[in-house]
């Protein structure tokens, strides 16, 4: 395998949350709505219609881009790109080619274990910080819906000029694991900026993986990049992204083997089978003669206009900002900040406790990193309000106060029944303790500290 | 109402309930009955006007064009010939905002690809002059409904020399605004960072009082602007001398007796005060070419969703004009050609509007003949595989670089008795200057009695 | 610019880029016409435009949008989006099978 190296580069799609559509003002909440009902003449493509552009998805757009550490161009334009399909009712997408509205960005991952070339032989819990570069970010209108039945194909154009963002990164994947954990910090940044719901399911977030491997004899000739790439579509959930990359490395490692070279296509993912299919060979791009939108006049973004787009913060810093600020694990950082609203939950909660700090009894322990467990284990409900939820730590960390003679009581139970670790104890195996400790736990149901049952069980023996 | 009434004068009558707009209608209705069949100006006639709700219809022509609601709109092509739009044009919907009643839809060029409406699906448009020649186009029947007033006045469309060489070739007043003055929402896309909406009309007055009333930005239009609309009407009375540039590289190639009606009419501007001023402009053959290409280009993309899906017939029904121009734009487009013809062609563009910038700054307008010869007899455009753009030589330039345009009538050829057009040129957004020149023109020489004389072979 | 001609496989393609079903003899017509016109425009190449920016609009604006949730005026009805077609099956169009990619 290490003779072949895959070279995977990612396109995403990205459908905004807008109210309107991207050139017309008919509603964009389409899921579950009566077909061609949120349609105008304009989405429709009928003869004389003009697109004329959404402000909020430029803006969002633009904010995306920031978020992905993306130069934002001064300059931009739609372009119409042209095919005929029965879902694209002008004939032509508008959408951008030369001149994308982001440009030139890079998201970094923190990675653990990452299984690539990376990673240090030997290293057990390592975590990589991995750049991944974005090639452009760009704003396009949505096709219609397709609907295939038996004999006849139907069209459904409430989806049709709903605004999408398509996202380009540059071949920087070389293994499954590092897409998948790409794109699920990417639906987070995405869901963080509130822009798009970017669920897989339902369409609103889509990827097509760019899959090709290169050999090593082909890189001593001093190409660094393979000359095919096999395009994936039909990959609708992060469950399959891993299984179908996995399938074509392994697909295109074996034609190579065979000294032959893999095909440029396009193919499909099937999920029943775990496997890619061949769908329409892509020998030569097809033509699509972009050039000017001439009904929309250019997009210029000046210093002013693109620092008016203000910036969340986004996961990666609350989770260094967990790290340096809050002290807590990074795995607990991460799981807190998957979604921003436990994340604003739990700083919330950090902010407010301030003031109470005295009424927790952690002597020594880190209370972030407390309340940070609460959360993760769902010890307490983040369906709480803020000062319940604080309320209820007090109340949860308060020491526990027991019945002396029923501690008594169950300690003795348990010496009686456990006589070999008491020797081994006495013998000097010190944490044979340990399992006294815990069977008086379980007894005594946890109702005290095990601090003072271990001082008790030491003093009876 | 009498023959050859201004625009104006029956909205005056009708807003002073002199007469009634029911009573207009009826009467064009009349003289429609009387010459449609043998001018073939209008495709669809509106009769709907008893169930009218108002009593002020001020009746107007519409090129076929443009998107009526409820009434069949075919650009004359058979591919949309039961098209039925269920929405408004702004142009259209700002007349009837303004109590315009739409008498009908007149016949055009299919797709508005030509210069002589002979490529109309339905046959060609006559020219009211001469019922063996072309009315010219693409708004051809526009011009010839307002030629042989089967209405007051009419809207046609101007991508390059469509609204002012049918005003020429018909004897009428033809005016294009600057592009983005008036709303295209609504117009069946030609080339699309050209087409301008506009009036035909008899009088400079009844020209002026249309704009007023279809000009301005449009929200469903991004490439109208918010400039200021100036009270049109009231601007071409004033008392203006202009600096007039007039350039021999307009001359070449034109009829003789064109000539002489421009020289003509430079004496009698010299006469009103007026500096006539020597200009330079770049030949106007490399505007054929930038013309050419970035038109077919705009074409080939906006025809491109007529797939027969959501409405219309399917692309077999393309006439061949259609598809000629189909194929040149989607070539010029064609990857690896590019750069060479469509991007070429955009910087030209910029040299075109340069030099126009250039010009500008000496003159306040440019007089110049229409075109460079008068009305062909049918059937003869189909020498030339781009004959339109040809034909629209002097007028291309002024189009390619989104400039107001005004074509009048100024005499009539000797040799054949048919209408001289000459235009004036103006700068960007300065409508209200070539208007005046013309109102001035217009009060002067009454055009030489061209539209009197042709109103005479269409009685009551 | 070097002299070239347009082979009919050309024109086929260009047809099927540009939707249209062109029969032999207007692919054979229109290869020459198409080259009439071709060497017409190429008169263009006679202007030199090295550091010439290409115009896309003549006017001189930038930055139209619409703001977002404005209200739609222009939202059609059932009957009015079909009113126009006879390709269509309940609330949606219909086509020919497509074959599922």
């Amino acid at each position: 395998m290490s003779d072949y190296q895959p070279v995977i580069g990612l396109e995403i799609h990205v459908e905004l949350k807008t109210s309107s559509k991207m050139f017309c003002q008919c509603l964009t909440n389409y899921f579950g709505k009566e077909p061609n009902t949120q349609v105008c003449p304009v989405c429709l493509g009928f003869p004389g219609t003009l697109p004329v552009p959404n402000k909020k998805a430029i803006d969002w757009t633009i904010l995306i881009g920031k978020a992905l550490n993306c130069k934002i161009n001064n300059f931009s334009k739609f372009d119409r790109k042209h095919y005929f399909y029965p879902d694209l009712p002008k004939g032509y997408q508008i959408s951008q080619y030369d001149q994308p509205i982001a440009k030139n960005g890079q998201l970094y991952l923190l990675i653990k274990n990452s299984k690539s070339k990376y990673q240090k032989e030997g290293s057990k819990l390592k975590i990589t910080k991995k750049k991944f570069r974005i090639r452009r970010v760009h704003l396009e209108e949505d096709t219609g819906k397709l609907i295939h039945l038996k004999n006849e194909t139907l069209v459904d154009f409430n989806r049709s000029g709903v605004p999408l963002v398509e996202i380009v990164t540059e071949p920087d994947f070389d293994n499954s694991d590092d897409v998948k954990i790409f794109l699920e910090e990417l639906q987070v940044i995405i869901r963080y900026l509130g822009v798009s719901d970017a669920d897989m399911e339902k369409g609103t977030m889509r990827m097509e993986p760019n899959i090709s491997i290169i050999s090593q004899k082909s890189k001593v000739k001093s190409q660094n990049l393979p000359d095919y790439k096999v395009e994936v579509k039909n990959i609708n959930s992060f469950r399959f992204v891993k299984q179908a990359i996995d399938y074509e490395i392994k697909r295109q490692v074996e034609i190579l083997k065979k000294g032959k070279q893999p095909i440029q296509e396009t193919r499909g993912f099937d999920e029943k089978k775990g496997v890619t299919y061949s769908q329409r060979t892509k020998e030569e791009a097809y033509d699509y003669r972009y050039f000017p939108e001439p009904d929309i006049p250019p997009l210029v973004f000046n210093k002013d206009y693109v620092d008016s787009i203000k910036l969340v913060e986004l996961p990666s810093q609350k989770i260094e900002r967990y790290i340096s600020q809050f002290k807590i694990r990074f795995d607990d950082a991460f799981i807190l900040t998957r979604d921003k609203k436990v994340a604003e939950y739990f700083e919330t909660i950090i902010s407010k406790i301030k003031y109470q700090i005295s009424k927790l009894s952690i002597k020594n322990q880190n209370y972030q990193q407390i309340i940070a467990n609460f959360i993760i284990n769902k010890k307490i409900s983040t369906q709480l309000s803020v000062d319940e939820f604080i309320n209820k730590l007090i109340e949860n960390l308060k020491p526990k106060e027991m019945d002396k003679k029923l501690l008594s009581e169950a300690i003795d139970k348990v010496l009686k029944n456990n006589p070999k670790p008491i020797e081994d104890y006495k013998k000097g195996k010190i944490n044979a303790i340990m399992f006294l400790v815990g069977q008086v736990m379980k007894e005594i149901e946890g109702k005290a500290e095990a601090k003072i049952v271990r001082e008790e069980i030491e003093r009876k023996i | 109402m009498f023959l050859g009434q201004s625009l104006v004068s029956i909205v005056d009558l009708i807003n002073k309930k002199k007469i009634d707009g029911k009573e207009v209608v009826k009467y064009f209705l009349k003289r429609i009955e009387k010459y449609n069949s043998k001018l073939k100006a209008y495709l669809t006639v509106n009769k709907s006007y008893k169930t009218n709700k108002s009593d002020k219809l001020v009746p107007i022509a519409v090129k076929d064009n443009f998107c009526t609601k409820g009434i069949r709109t075919t650009a004359s092509s058979k591919l949309l010939e039961n098209f039925i739009p269920p929405y408004e044009s702004t142009v259209t919907k700002r007349l009837i905002d303004a109590d315009s009643f739409i008498l009908g839809k007149t016949n055009m060029d299919a797709w508005a690809h030509g210069s002589s409406t002979e490529t109309s699906d339905f046959g060609s448009t006559k020219n009211p002059w001469d019922l063996t020649r072309s009315p010219g186009g693409s708004s051809g029947g526009s011009a010839a409904v307002v030629s042989s007033y089967l209405a007051p006045a009419a809207i046609g469309s101007e991508t390059a020399g469509s609204i002012r060489q049918p005003a020429a070739w018909s004897g009428v007043i033809g005016l294009k605004p600057t592009y983005g003055r008036v709303s295209r929402y609504g117009l069946i896309a030609m080339g699309s960072s050209l087409d301008c909406p506009g009036p035909l009309t008899l009088t400079t007055e009844d020209a002026a009082f249309i704009l007023q009333i279809i000009a301005g930005h449009d929200k469903f239009d991004a490439t109208t602007v918010y400039k200021k609309i100036p009270n049109y009407v009231f601007k071409i009375k004033e008392k203006k001398k202009f600096v007039i540039g007039v350039t021999d590289e307009y001359l070449e190639g034109v009829d003789e007796e064109i000539k002489e009606a421009f020289y003509q009419l430079i004496k009698i501007l010299k006469k009103l005060g007026h500096e006539i001023k020597k200009i330079k402009l770049l030949p106007p053959k490399y505007a054929i070419s930038v013309y050419t290409i970035i038109q077919r280009a705009e074409v080939s993309s906006n025809l491109a969703r007529y797939d027969g899906i959501r409405y219309a017939n399917n692309r077999t029904f393309f006439g061949s004009e259609a598809k000629r121009r189909i194929m040149l734009g989607t070539y010029v487009l064609s990857y690896g050609y590019y750069d060479a013809y469509y991007k070429k062609a955009q910087k030209v563009r910029t040299l075109i509007i340069e030099d126009f910038k250039k010009v500008f700054k000496e003159v306040d307008m440019i007089l110049a003949p229409t075109t460079p010869i008068t009305a062909l007899k049918l059937g003869e455009f189909e020498k030339y595989p781009f004959f339109g753009e040809m034909m629209d030589v002097l007028n291309e330039p002024a189009a390619i670089a989104g400039l107001c345009a005004i074509n009048f009538p100024f005499g009539l050829t000797k040799k054949n008795n048919l209408p001289i057009g000459l235009q004036l040129i103006g700068r960007w957004f300065e409508e209200e200057n070539i208007l005046n020149l013309t109102s001035q023109i217009e009060k002067e020489t009454d055009f030489l009695g061209v539209i009197e004389k042709g109103l005479k072979n269409y009685p009551d | 610019m070097k002299k070239k001609t347009l082979t009919k496989e050309e024109i086929i393609h260009l047809a099927k880029l540009a939707g249209l079903n062109l029969t032999d003899k207007e692919i054979k017509k229109y290869k020459i016409q198409l080259m009439e016109t071709i060497s017409y425009i190429k008169n263009l190449n006679e202007l030199p435009t090295d550091n010439i920016f290409p115009t896309s609009h003549t006017t001189a604006v930038s930055n139209v949008f619409f703001q977002d949730g404005e209200k739609n005026t222009r939202v059609l009805n059932l009957r009015e989006v079909f009113q126009n077609t006879k390709s269509k099956e309940k609330k949606y169009f219909k086509v020919r099978k497509i074959f599922n990619e």
